[in-house]
């Protein structure tokens, strides 16, 4: 079945078995005895045409009618009527098709072709056949004979047509047969039965040249073949190398193809999993740990999507049951347009990273809980000293105080007596003496932890510090505090109260600054203390800074109750400490000194 | 009589304060507690002039227990002895209704002249702590300074006011000089007082030299 897309190139039947096929383009004549001579001819070549698509017009002359024609070709073609009606084929008569008003007019004869061709192939046929016959022209009449065949010649030329022209040998002159010959690519006689062909020598050559490439083309396909196959067995067996090395190394590995489908594992893989390559093509998502089975997929389908390298940690079962933590990464192979031919995938275990981890995340927790655990200890322990410092040392000392100062006064009554007096110099300074202790004394049980602090509260501790610090360092501490104590956790008191501190040490080391403001403040369950200083500010680095044990532990004492701290510079000058913690929270860590 | 009760938890303490009353007062009455209990079962079953209450007492500590006697006995003046310096404790104690806070190292002189002052119905703060807890509590806590002074750091005070020297002072006394500086040193600090010139303006004022 020809369809209009081939090219103009192919070759079509003609129907007429001395002619066999013809190229597009062919315009070739017959030469007939009988009318029986001219239907031999014509009906098949017609029948060939309804039977190849194509459109057909046979314009019929003398001894032939159109009736004659249509009875004879209905012979050939069961179907004629029906082709009639869809108008595949017309046949008209030369009086029709020749002549306008009874005189010839070559020019619109030709039209008349060029029309009917341009027709039959936008209606969609294959293609245009067509046949004349000019028996019924005066041969004394031959002038523009020759141009006319010449311009049917030019209309089919690389055209999808091919015209077929007849002529009655009985009334043709001699001289012509030649005539006509040389305009025709080709000539086909028919006399009593008897075919008879000429072929002039560009037809001889066209064919020649037709052979000629269609050997050229097999030749090319050969080769081209056996190319193909030679690259092919070569791509097997680098496959089956290839296949071979990933077997053969230690690592799982994987393909996939473009849609996700898994199309191979390794012997590793195979290995590790202990299933067999039936069972892991059938469902190689039976290894992954349930827990990241959805995590996992969601991310490879992203992945997949995108096109892009995929890279995952997942749990994967091991033959014997124990899942392992493995690092996966799958990427996309690409052919020459850019598409993705295949995904290839590797893992690697981590298990002991992820161990190590873990361990680090565990150790980690129990440095902070034993840092918690000694500072709790720490600040228990400075209490119970500073207590004992107090209470025990210092109302001892004060007893003894009493009684010299009693003393004295005693031995001042006495007057007058200079071994009286030695003896009241000498108890003066002894007095002296316990009095200096036990400033002393105070000084040390109040560095270790105040007393104001556990007896009055945070508030009254802030002032206390507050104002110590002035008089050590010179710089004035304002501190503002509720008016009645709050009823804060000794852990909280203790935490605030040494952030407190802390940030004032910063301050008389770093800050350079002439005032500090402090603030105690209780909202909505939460505490917050802020405290401002007008020096040259913290900077980011300083903040940053992992070295900075002071900032970190007052870091490590807000997070422990649940809360926060935030270090700032002021846009004016100076530093913002702002810690804020939960006003009742007790952690399981640390105990609460009594 | 003059009845006092001394609550303290260390016996040191308690028989230093009872013997600073016995030299004072011939007609003396002292009950003795160490401990919140059995102070509130003296305080509910006597009455007392006055209460001596140190803040730091095992069990509820001397603050609360101060709150506690004010609530059963608002009249009875309570004067609060303690070892702590810390000027917060003070103004805690007075703003709970204590009369008087006092240094325990203190004690002798200036308990005394605490006491006399109490008795007779006022408050009492050393003068170092006066002007602090008049900006604190806005109420007058001014004391007569020199009430606490010990008869021979007054004797001391008047002849420094009168222009002599330390040495001259050591000399007149029989004292060493080192003696004197200490009394000196007393008298400015239980005063509040400086410079020579404002202890010599203090003296002429009070009448304190002739």
């Amino acid at each position: 079945m020809m369809t209009t897309e081939l090219p103009t190139s192919a070759l079509r039947p003609t129907g007429i078995s001395v002619v066999g096929d013809l190229p597009w383009g062919t315009h070739f004549c017959h030469f007939y005895e009988t009318k029986q001579d001219l239907l031999d001819t014509l009906v098949p070549f017609f029948k060939a045409g309804l039977e190849h698509n194509e459109f057909c017009l046979w314009v019929v002359s003398q001894p032939l009618t159109v009736e004659e024609a249509k009875r004879a070709l209905g012979r050939a073609v069961a179907d004629l009527d029906r082709q009639l009606q869809e108008g595949n084929l017309e046949i008209h008569s030369h009086a029709e098709w020749y002549l306008q008003d009874g005189r010839r007019d070559p020019r619109r004869t030709l039209q008349g072709w060029r029309e009917k061709h341009d027709q039959a192939l936008a209606k969609g046929y294959a293609g245009f056949r067509a046949s004349g016959d000019t028996a019924w022209i005066q041969h004394d009449h031959w002038p523009g004979f020759h141009e006319y065949e010449k311009e049917v010649s030019a209309l089919v030329a690389d055209q999808r047509g091919i015209i077929l022209c007849t002529y009655p040998l009985t009334t043709i002159p001699a001289a012509q047969i030649f005539d006509v010959t040389r305009v025709h690519q080709m000539v086909v006689a028919r006399r009593h039965g008897r075919w008879e062909m000429l072929e002039t020598p560009e037809l001889k050559q066209a064919k020649a040249e037709i052979r000629r490439l269609n050997e050229e083309l097999e030749q090319k396909v050969e080769a081209r073949t056996r190319e193909l196959v030679t690259a092919y067995e070569a791509l097997k067996q680098a496959e089956d190398r290839i296949r071979l090395v990933i077997d053969t190394i230690p690592t799982m590995a994987w393909s996939l193809r473009p849609d996700g489908v898994l199309d191979f594992v390794n012997q590793r893989w195979l290995d590790y999993t202990g299933l067999s390559f039936a069972e892991a093509m059938a469902d190689p998502k039976r290894i992954m740990h349930p827990e990241d089975l959805s995590k996992t997929t969601q991310k490879w389908l992203l992945n997949m999507a995108a096109g892009e390298p995929h890279e995952d940690e997942m749990r994967l079962r091991r033959a014997d049951g124990e899942y392992r933590w493995f690092l996966i990464r799958t990427v996309p192979l690409l052919d020459q347009q850019g598409n993705i031919a295949k995904w290839y995938g590797t893992c690697t275990e981590i298990e002991d990273r992820k161990d190590a981890e873990q361990k680090l995340r565990d150790s980690g927790e129990q440095l902070r809980a034993l840092t918690a655990r000694l500072e709790s200890l720490r600040e228990e322990e400075r209490m119970r000293i500073s207590r004992e410092i107090h209470d025990e040392l210092g109302q001892r000392l004060t007893g003894l105080r009493m009684d010299l100062l009693r003393a004295e006064r005693k031995l001042e009554e006495l007057q007058g007596s200079p071994a009286v007096n030695s003896l009241l110099d000498t108890l003066v300074s002894a007095t002296e003496l316990a009095d200096g202790l036990t400033a002393a004394i105070q000084e040390i049980a109040a560095d270790l932890r105040p007393g104001v602090l556990d007896k009055l509260g945070l508030g009254a501790a802030l002032h206390y510090e507050g104002r110590r610090f002035l008089e050590r360092s010179g710089i004035s501490c304002e501190v503002r505090s509720p008016e009645t104590e709050p009823s804060l956790s000794a852990e909280v008191s203790t935490a605030l109260f040494r952030i407190f501190q802390e940030c004032l040490t910063n301050i008389v080391r770093h800050a350079r600054a002439s005032r500090v403001e402090a603030a105690l403040k209780l909202e909505d369950g939460w505490v917050t203390l802020r405290v401002q200083d007008n020096g040259r500010g913290i900077t980011q680095a300083e903040v940053a800074n992992a070295e900075s044990l002071g900032l970190l532990g007052m870091k490590e004492r807000t997070a422990l109750l649940g809360g926060e701290i935030v270090f700032q510079r002021d846009p004016q000058a100076g530093t913002i400490v702002t810690a804020r913690v939960p006003q009742t929270r007790t952690t399981p860590q640390t105990k609460a000194p009594p | 009589v003059i009845r006092v009760l001394i609550i303290d938890d260390h016996e040191i303490v308690r028989r230093g304060l009872k013997e600073i009353f016995d030299d004072e007062f011939s007609e003396l009455e002292t009950g003795e507690a160490q401990d919140s209990r059995a102070a509130l079962e003296l305080i509910t079953t006597q009455d007392w002039h006055i209460v001596l209450l140190d803040i730091n007492l095992p069990g509820r500590n001397g603050l609360e227990l101060l709150s506690e006697i004010k609530r059963l006995r608002p009249r009875t003046p309570v004067l609060m002895v303690s070892a702590y310096p810390e000027e917060e404790f003070a103004i805690r104690s007075l703003k709970l209704g204590a009369s008087a806070y006092l240094n325990k190292g203190r004690a002798s002189d200036e308990l005394l002249a605490a006491v006399k002052k109490v008795l007779s119905g006022g408050r009492y703060v050393t003068a170092s702590l006066a002007e602090k807890l008049a900006e604190a509590l806005g109420g007058d806590f001014q004391a007569t300074p020199h009430d606490a002074l010990s008869s021979r750091e007054l004797q001391v005070l008047g002849m420094i006011a009168i222009g002599k020297t330390i040495k001259e002072v050591a000399a007149d006394l029989s004292l060493s000089e080192k003696t004197v500086s200490t009394y000196r040193a007393r008298i400015s600090k239980k005063m509040g007082l400086a410079s020579n010139v404002e202890i010599a303006r203090y003296a002429l004022q009070h009448g304190l030299v002739d």
